[in-house]
């Protein structure tokens, strides 16, 4: 400041006292006021008084004397409800002086940005805890779909496998059923399917044959198993229903069946139950006089 | 004037960061009054109240509100001179508001030297939305803390941790 002209530094003084409203105060032993003056009012300072204890009057000054160090800085220091001031301490051989400069403009200002400022950091700081949450959320999604994904893969391998077995049983059916055809369309032997009701519904011509029946006469409910049997072999039937009800068969027996037109014929016969029923029997016949 | 002899004076320093609730423990001590709305402090505000502390003894508290720092090493020291105790303050909605006081209050003891302090979660309103965990809390606890949680919206706590702070600064 020394090489300042003076026109410069009595400007500088002036704008000072015109746009910061200087008050000071030289603080004495046992911090006791021994001089103040400047715009006090304007820092909502009143009631100094000669020897007063200021760092019991003046609430900000109070632990700061006397000085630990030659000055102290303390700015924006709010005096009032919208006043702030900048408070410098230096010590000299006189005393402690004591400097207030307004600093309303200044703080406000600071007031107006680090708001908003505070704000958007606040703000920032809720986004990104939400963000946080959503990525622990989204882990969590993630997680379930891969679970749900494996697990429709397993089930995926399952069903194949399942649909695998199912068309390898299908095929063997198919070849059985196609084997069984064979062997029921060939005629070499007498087969016929029946319930233990009596009602015979299929038969194939070998077994019609040789008891003089047509595919007719089963398809309009003539051949029954009460007309080509005779009664009095009951007994032997009865066995055979009791060795099926045990074991799914019969052992193969010679017993009499009665032809379309009365005449009986011998025939060797066994039957079998069908896989999963108790009433429904495949049966074949054998006309043993064909081979006397 | 009886009274007047046995009323002393203590210098109180509110650290901590930027709107961990400072400024509203203050208003709810002093006033007894509680606002949502946030409003920043620029510099230092000062507030006094006197306590009843025992043995018909008071004590004036000034009450220095000084303005959040983002960063320990922006807290001015200046402002802590002559402190004779501190009330530190964190946000249980906030971690890292636990962490920068605990850097605050070391910048803090440069300045002051071991003197009372406490230790404020503030917030306790909002115990669903706490990042603070009680761990964290009891650690703070078994480093010598004594830690108060206090709600300057509710009142919760404030009394309690103005006092203790007192209490201190008689013993000490």
């Amino acid at each position: 400041m020394s090489d300042l002209p003076a026109p410069v530094r009595d400007f500088i003084l002036e704008l000072t006292e015109d746009m910061r409203s200087p008050a000071y105060m030289l603080v004495g032993e046992n911090n006791l006021l021994t001089a103040w003056g400047g715009d006090w009012g304007a820092h909502d300072v009143t009631g100094l008084d000669e020897r007063m204890d200021v760092s019991e009057h003046i609430t900000f000054l109070h632990g700061l004397l006397p000085l630990e160090t030659p000055n102290v800085f303390l700015p924006n220091v709010q005096t009032h409800e919208g006043l702030y001031a900048d408070v410098y301490l230096f010590e000299r051989k006189e005393g402690t002086w004591v400097l207030l400069l307004d600093a309303t403009a200044d703080a406000s200002a600071r007031q107006r940005m680090q708001q908003k400022s505070n704000v958007l950091r606040l703000q920032v700081a809720e986004i990104e805890r939400e963000e946080e949450a959503l990525y622990e959320e989204q882990g969590i999604l993630e997680a379930k779909v891969r679970e749900r994904t494996k697990d429709l893969a397993e089930t995926n391998m399952r069903l194949k496998k399942e649909l695998i077995e199912r068309q390898r049983i299908e095929k063997e059916l198919r070849e059985s059923e196609a084997r069984f055809r064979r062997l029921f369309e060939s005629n070499m032997i007498g087969i016929m399917f029946w319930d233990l009701k009596g009602a015979i519904t299929a038969a194939n011509d070998a077994f019609l044959d040789t008891l003089g029946y047509t595919q007719d006469d089963l398809r309009l409910g003539r051949v029954h198993w009460d007309q080509i049997t005779r009664p009095g072999k009951l007994n032997l039937d009865e066995k055979a229903f009791v060795e099926m009800r045990e074991t799914g068969a019969c052992t193969p027996f010679v017993r009499e069946f009665i032809r379309q037109d009365g005449k009986p014929v011998t025939l060797l016969f066994g039957a079998a139950l069908l896989e999963g029923s108790q009433t429904k029997v495949v049966c074949f016949t054998l006309d043993l006089n064909r081979y006397k | 004037m009886m009274a007047e002899r046995n009323i002393v004076q203590k210098k109180v320093c509110m650290l901590g960061t930027f709107a961990v609730g400072k400024t509203s423990l203050v208003q709810r001590f002093v006033q007894s009054i509680y606002s949502d709305k946030y409003h920043t402090t620029v510099g230092v505000k000062i507030d006094k109240k006197v306590l009843d502390v025992g043995n018909g003894w008071k004590m004036m508290m000034m009450l220095w509100d000084i303005e959040g720092a983002e960063q320990a090493h922006d807290l001015r020291k200046s402002y802590l001179r002559g402190a004779a105790g501190y009330l530190l303050v964190a946000d249980g909605t906030r971690r890292d508001s636990l962490y920068l006081a605990l850097e605050i209050q070391a910048r803090a003891e440069e300045a002051v030297g071991e003197v009372p302090r406490v230790f404020l979660i503030n917030k306790a309103d909002l115990a669903d939305e706490w990042e603070v965990e009680e761990r964290e809390v009891e650690a703070l606890a078994q480093k010598g803390w004594q830690v108060i949680k206090t709600s300057a919206k509710t009142g919760a706590g404030v009394e309690e941790a103005f006092t203790a702070l007192a209490r201190k600064m008689m013993e000490s």
